[in-house]
């Protein structure tokens, strides 16, 4: 037997026999056709659409079927069992998007032998509740389980994301577990970071029955896709690829990612986070664009892999605007104490020069910031009032003046721990520098477009980006001039 | 920016409110096309203090937001909107 998504048989060459080939995989694409594209430290994979059994492993499944037993595909052979006809669940045969399903409402599979994992591992999973008073869970060990609550909690095996639950409409979902390295469990949604939490308890787990507890009265009613575990954290490229080719596999339950404009390259500086409103911002985690005035729930970055920005607090969520900034282009309003979390920190140490550029249109003098920290109010960068500009590190903030303007600007901002000065440019010219000696410690970003949430000012924000490493004149010159033609030329 | 303030140790205030503010806005979706993405209205941990109290936003830049805010606020909870400046 012969199996593969890109073998053919071309017919009956002369001679007799039969002539096969095998394509190329199909390209156009950065996702590949194989699912998962990822097998490192693979320690589970529950394939919806094969090893789907209505009996001990015999019979595939069909439409609307009991399923009796559930193969792992990892290739650990880690098979899922119910023989007790009430506690099954039934095959959905093309629920979705011609793609199968399993539909699990009391339902649990005892894993044999059991999925365990250290303190660091990763699941990848797509499912949706039916509604929010369902109790859905994935997978489970004893009173440990990776669990979309009724109570708007989700829960993982150590700890709980408030906030995180209620997947209603057909998410991938990812569960970062790192319990040996710093003590966090991370949730995301097609690719948009939920939340981190903190997870300190260290030890392996067994993860040892599929879907409810009956330990205690789970009743969920929900359908399930894949389900693919790694004993190992994963880089940010990877978990892009396989939570990516879990949407291309499923039909693309979320929007896919866009490819933007690329910045310039800048002598051997690194381009650490690019941010463009005009692509991957949604009103929601992925599903729907962003169109004029909606608020702002989640984003993806242009700049590295799975990185995002989301807001699920109402009060504190930026609108989207397409009619403020030149050439018709995107920005972020923020009308108030407003602000995004950023997927990953970017921290730069005492000794690391790095540049942000920010494109924005002030509506007057008010408190505004590029970069800042949740619940730290020295770590940022910051348009504050009466054109004063900070740069703060974890010591302490250092300011100049620079004229105030609500014309759209491109703004550089500096900062070169080499002469120990800041540096502020306005449309490619420098317009203040200031010394910032004092300014000796590591600077930490988390947030964008506020500074610990205090700034109230009013201000559109268009493209951001941030380089590790120094720009000179020049080559503020050039990002400048590259942002300016992005904006049809028409900022200056 | 104008805000409600409660106590710091006026939590259970301040999400019985929000969570009032919360349902009312889940229930206002798809209402001549209003959408709203929340998970809360405000959160206690994040909120800003002034003057040892938090604050809860009561953003009045966005009309039809606004608008169902007000909806729910007691002729009380109105009057005790206040303008809470922004300092260094």
């Amino acid at each position: 037997m012969i199996k593969g998504d890109n073998i053919l048989n071309v017919g009956t060459p002369a001679g007799g026999g039969i002539s096969i080939i095998a394509n190329d995989p199909v390209s156009g694409g950065d996702t590949p056709s194989v699912f998962p594209p990822v097998t490192t430290n693979l320690a589970y994979h529950l394939d919806a659409q094969t090893g789907i059994y209505s009996d001990a492993g015999v019979t595939e499944a069909t439409n609307g079927q009991a399923i009796q037993q559930i193969n792992d595909q990892s290739g650990n052979g880690i098979t899922g069992s119910q023989t007790t006809a009430g506690e099954q669940s039934t095959y959905a045969v093309a629920s979705l998007n011609g793609k199968n399903t399993i539909r699990i409402e009391t339902d649990r599979y005892l894993l044999s032998p059991t999925l365990d994992l250290g303190g660091q591992y990763v699941f990848h999973f797509l499912y949706k509740k039916d509604a929010t008073t369902d109790k859905a869970v994935i997978i489970g060990s004893g009173t440990k389980y990776i669990f979309d609550n009724s109570n708007d909690y989700f829960y993982g095996p150590n700890t709980i994301f408030y906030n995180g639950g209620h997947i209603l409409d057909y998410s991938v979902m990812t569960l970062v577990v790192d319990e040996t390295g710093d003590n966090t469990m991370s949730l995301y949604q097609n690719g948009i970071k939920i939340g981190t939490v903190v997870s300190n308890t260290t030890s392996t787990i067994s993860f040892d029955a599929l879907f409810n507890r009956a330990l205690y009265t789970s009743t969920g009613e929900f359908n399930i896709g894949d389900v693919v575990s790694y004993s190992a954290l994963q880089s940010n490229d990877d978990m892009e690829s396989i939570v990516d080719g879990m949407n291309t596999k499923y039909g693309e339950v979320y929007l896919p990612k866009t490819d933007a404009s690329t910045p310039p390259t800048v002598g051997t500086t690194t381009l650490e986070w690019y941010h463009n409103p005009d692509i991957d911002t949604y009103s929601d985690m992925g599903f729907t664009a962003a169109t004029n005035l909606d608020f702002i729930r989640g984003a993806k970055t242009s700049e590295g892999a799975f990185t995002s920005l989301s807001q699920d607090v109402a009060a504190n969520q930026m609108q989207f605007k397409n009619t403020v900034l030149p050439n018709s282009k995107a920005s972020y309003y923020k009308g108030g104490a407003d602000y995004m979390n950023m997927s990953d920190a970017k921290v730069f140490t005492a000794s690391e020069s790095f540049v942000a550029y920010s494109v924005h249109k002030k509506n007057a003098d008010g408190t505004n910031a590029i970069f800042g920290k949740l619940y730290n109010v020295y770590n940022t960068i910051m348009e504050w009032s009466l054109g004063r500009v900070y740069f703060g590190d974890n010591g302490g903030v250092t300011s100049v003046n620079v004229t105030t303007t609500t014309d759209t600007v491109i703004r550089a901002y500096v900062i070169d721990r080499t002469a120990q000065l800041l540096r502020v440019y306005e449309n490619g010219s420098q317009v203040a520098t200031v010394d910032i000696t004092a300014r000796n410690q590591s600077a930490t970003f988390d947030i964008m477009f506020n500074r610990n949430t205090l700034g109230n000012g009013q201000i559109d924000h268009g493209i951001t980006l941030l380089y590790r490493g120094l720009h000179d004149a020049t080559d503020v010159g050039t990002v400048s001039d590259w942002l300016n033609a992005y904006y049809g030329d028409l900022i200056y | 920016m104008k805000a409600i303030l409660f106590t710091q140790e006026d939590t259970a205030g301040f999400i019985a409110l929000q969570e009032r503010i919360h349902l009312h806005l889940l229930s206002k979706i798809g209402v001549d096309g209003f959408k709203y993405s929340g998970s809360c209205w405000a959160d206690a941990a994040t909120a800003y203090v002034y003057e040892d109290q938090l604050c809860m936003p009561v953003n009045e830049y966005e009309p039809i937001r606004y608008g169902y805010l007000l909806e729910v606020l007691t002729q009380e909870e109105k009057d005790s909107i206040v303008d809470v400046p922004i300092s260094d």
